[in-house]
């Protein structure tokens, strides 16, 4: 009976390893998972921070970019008043502050950082501007010129920071 | 594991969104914009444009410029949609030699296949710019009424552009999945979505036991030719008309003006969402032998309302016919989502409930929103939602009870757990020995209208005058969801804890009902809790007023001292009835008659030789021993 108990005994030990072994398997798997998803978790969160961060700097860089795009057209309109101003005009006092107020605005724009996006005479470019006429060159008002060619420019175009916020509205010969 | 990207591949625009982090996120194009034309050129000098850029150029270009391909996509050349559409779109269709449908762009024939490739290429090199990493698996989303041949088309594309296409799944599952309505069972969604030109609607049905991806369409309806541009155009014509009655000049000859007055319109129409009037103000729009002439209208929401009444009447007409094959009634249907940019006029928003008399789904971005339902599946297929990582949130709001009886919160409702917060609290009394602290959870303001969780003395304080001590109160919420209070006196070091669990196991009706309940009484409890605060601030200036009173009484005239006395007894008669405004006045009062002893005893001071301070700091130390 005695050596029987021993046997069982003997038997259960070495079972036991086993058990245990198996039982440290699937604890080690879990624990491979759980740090996995932890160092994953951590992982995004820090990428997530980084990443707020640059959203940060690029809304403190375009922040502006809503406003001023609000603002052009008031300085379009301006800058059309401007030139229709009647010849017999163009020298008078009153019409002359007026243009003061645009260039004050202008200067005001630059000082954010909104560049004017140079056209007439370019090669048209989608990057920067968006063809609104193409003008015939027997019609057109340039002598000589390249088909693609700006001639004239509709609306300006402005860039910001480096950006295009809107592109130049141009004619372009065709 | 690299993302899946989640494309809404749409007939004018397409979007797309990954999940990032356990979100889904619209990415923005190279041209920094979160929506992309779904436009491909090929230009004079054979150069491939795609998106905005296309868009761009489409004037001089418009035989080789190509747009809507998502209406020809799959189809065969006989469609009587193809044929339809080959009038109204500018560039070439013709006929392949096994039935199908080609567009010439440049001097070469595609299959729309191809078309919508380039645009899918576009979209999947600005995504891994801007994620930086490489993305190789999509999900795309097309129409509920695509046939096998679209969707197959639809996934070949994918291909070509290089994705290995997950899954195609419909735009209105999409946007159910967007707002987590996949989950419920045995319900019917209908999904309104009124884009830039096309009109789709689509009933969802979801089974007892429907899986995700087998959501069952029950019936389509719509009007492929109506949407939103046909909203601008009314506002344009009414322009136009408009300014030939006043000032007889037809602007619709004038294409530079055209182009103005569309934009004005647009704008106009974006800008009715929010507010009830605008105004189209077009200084030098055109001119004539008279001079300049100037455009400025306004137009008010109901008249814009009024304007496209026939197209609102329409949509809701198709809802009927749709519901009719379908064999259901509005009240069969649970729930509404609302898709496409058009869907935020509040009028369609209107015109839907009333229909349906239940509030729709509305609140994800209606252009966005079939992206962001694509990334969600995209995150079910990543596993990204493991059950592991779901962290629960708050259902309520926890916090503790302060002095008047006020609810002050510690954790907001709805924050993430695992959380914790530290908050230090003082006395309300000189002396006081020990403080209660009040356990609450709940969104009312004051305490008795919360639940309360839990309470305990923490004691022993060392006297000191009433704002002095201060007294650490930390909440710590486990995944569990087992709440850690803990009061810790930072003079002494002593601390007295409690813990609760099951702080967020009330039913989901319990934590609706409450919350109800605070909305209901969110006005009510406003007022309590500004008289409670108006009472602790005229509490704590008679406090402060006597102090100065007992402490600086003898530098001020009778006269003074004899009126803040007053003052203070009429403060303190007012000070516990529920007449705010009484209360407020009388504070104010002795507010402004406190601060005089103030002015006068720095006068008093100012008046006196320097030489004669030092005894009077002398007698102010008798005073106090």
């Amino acid at each position: 009976m005695a050596e029987q108990k021993k046997e069982e005994e003997a038997n259960k030990k070495k079972i036991a390893p086993k058990e245990t072994e198996e039982k440290l398997k699937k604890c080690q798997k879990l624990k491979e998972e759980y740090l996995a998803g932890w160092q994953r978790a951590r992982a995004d969160f820090l990428n997530y921070k980084k990443e707020e961060m640059e959203r940060l700097r690029e809304v403190l860089e375009y922040g502006s970019q809503e406003l001023i795009l609000k603002i052009l057209p008031v300085l379009d309109n301006l800058e059309k008043a401007e030139a229709q101003v009647p010849l017999d005009f163009k020298d008078n006092e009153w019409v002359k502050g007026i243009s003061q107020i645009r260039s004050q605005l202008q200067d005001f724009l630059r000082k954010e950082g909104v560049e004017e996006i140079k056209t007439i005479g370019k090669k048209f470019d989608p990057n920067f501007m968006e063809v609104i006429e193409e003008v015939n060159l027997a019609s057109a008002k340039a002598s000589a010129g390249e088909a693609g060619i700006v001639i004239e420019e509709i609306q300006k175009g402005y860039i910001l920071n480096g950006r295009v916020i809107r592109p130049a509205r141009v004619k372009i010969i065709k | 594991m690299s993302k899946i990207l989640g494309i809404d591949l749409g007939t004018t625009f397409s979007v797309m969104a990954v999940i990032e982090a356990g979100e889904p996120k619209i990415i923005e194009n190279k041209e920094g914009a979160r929506i992309t034309p779904s436009m491909v050129t090929v230009t004079k000098n054979k150069e491939r444009l795609v998106g905005i850029l296309a868009r761009r150029q489409a004037i001089t270009n418009p035989e080789n410029t190509i747009f809507s391909v998502k209406r020809l996509i799959g189809r065969k050349f006989s469609d009587p949609e193809v044929q339809k559409d080959k009038k109204i779109l500018p560039y070439e269709i013709r006929e392949t030699a096994d039935g199908g449908v080609e567009v010439k762009m440049g001097e070469k024939f595609y299959k729309p296949v191809e078309i919508s490739a380039m645009i899918l290429q576009k979209l999947k090199q600005d995504a891994e710019e801007k994620l930086g990493e490489k993305i190789d698996e999509a999900i795309i989303t097309c129409p509920a009424y695509f046939d096998d041949s679209q969707r197959k088309a639809t996934k070949v594309a994918g291909e070509v552009a290089g994705f290995k296409v997950r899954r195609i799944i419909n735009e209105p599952t999409a946007a159910a999945l967007a707002y987590g309505l996949t989950k419920k069972r045995d319900h019917q969604i209908i999904v309104y979505d009124f884009g830039g030109g096309t009109f789709d609607i689509s009933v969802l049905s979801i089974g007892k036991d429907t899986k995700e991806d087998t959501i069952e369409v029950k019936a389509t309806g719509g009007n492929t030719h109506l949407g939103g541009d046909d909203f601008d155009q009314r506002i344009m014509n009414w322009i136009v008309s408009n300014f030939k009655k006043d000032q007889g000049i037809d602007l619709s000859k004038d294409s530079l003006a055209l182009q103005r007055i569309k934009e004005a319109g647009e704008k106009a129409k974006i800008e009715l969402s929010s507010s009830l009037e605008t105004e189209i103000n077009l200084p030098f729009v055109t001119s004539d032998a008279a001079g300049p002439k100037h455009l400025l209208y306004k137009l008010t929401r109901a008249h814009l309302e009024n304007m496209v009444s026939d197209y609102i009447e329409e949509s809701i007409g198709l809802l009927k016919k749709t519901l009719k094959e379908a064999n259901l009634k509005p009240g069969d249907i649970e729930e509404i989502v609302l898709v496409g940019g058009q869907t935020r006029m509040p009028k369609i928003q209107e015109e839907v409930k009333k229909f349906f008399g239940k509030e729709p789904y509305k609140e994800v971005n209606p252009d966005e929103v079939v992206a962001i339902g694509a990334a969600v599946e995209a995150g079910i297929l990543q596993g990204e939602m493991k059950e592991v990582l779901l962290l629960d949130v708050t259902p309520l709001s926890l916090g503790i009870e302060t002095l008047g009886g006020v609810s002050t919160v510690l954790i907001p409702k709805n924050t993430t757990v695992p959380t914790s917060k530290t908050q230090i609290f003082s006395t309300a009394a000189d002396s006081q020995p020990s403080v209660e602290i009040h356990v609450l959870q709940g969104e009312r303001s004051m305490a008795t209208d919360n639940k309360s969780l839990g309470r305990f003395m923490l004691d022993g304080i060392p006297p000191a005058p009433r704002g002095i001590p201060q007294i650490e109160v930390s909440f710590d919420i486990d995944t569990n969801g087992i709440l850690n209070v803990s009061a810790k006196d930072k003079a002494t070091g002593k601390s007295q804890s409690i813990r609760i669990e099951g702080s967020c196991g009330l039913s989901k009706e319990e934590v609706e009902k409450m919350k109800k309940e605070a909305e209901i009484y969110t006005a009510q409890d406003q007022q309590k809790k500004e008289l409670v605060e108006a009472r602790n601030l005229a509490d704590n200036l008679i406090y402060t007023s006597e102090k100065t009173l007992k402490e600086g009484g003898d530098k001020i005239s009778q006269d003074s001292k004899k009126e803040i006395e007053e003052k203070i007894a009429d403060l303190k008669k007012v000070k516990d009835s529920d007449n705010i405004g009484e209360l407020k006045s009388k504070t104010q009062e002795l507010s402004q008659a406190i601060q005089k002893i103030g002015a006068e005893m720095y006068k008093a001071a100012k008046g006196k030789k320097p030489g004669k301070e030092k005894p009077e700091e002398g007698e102010y130390k008798e005073k106090n021993d």
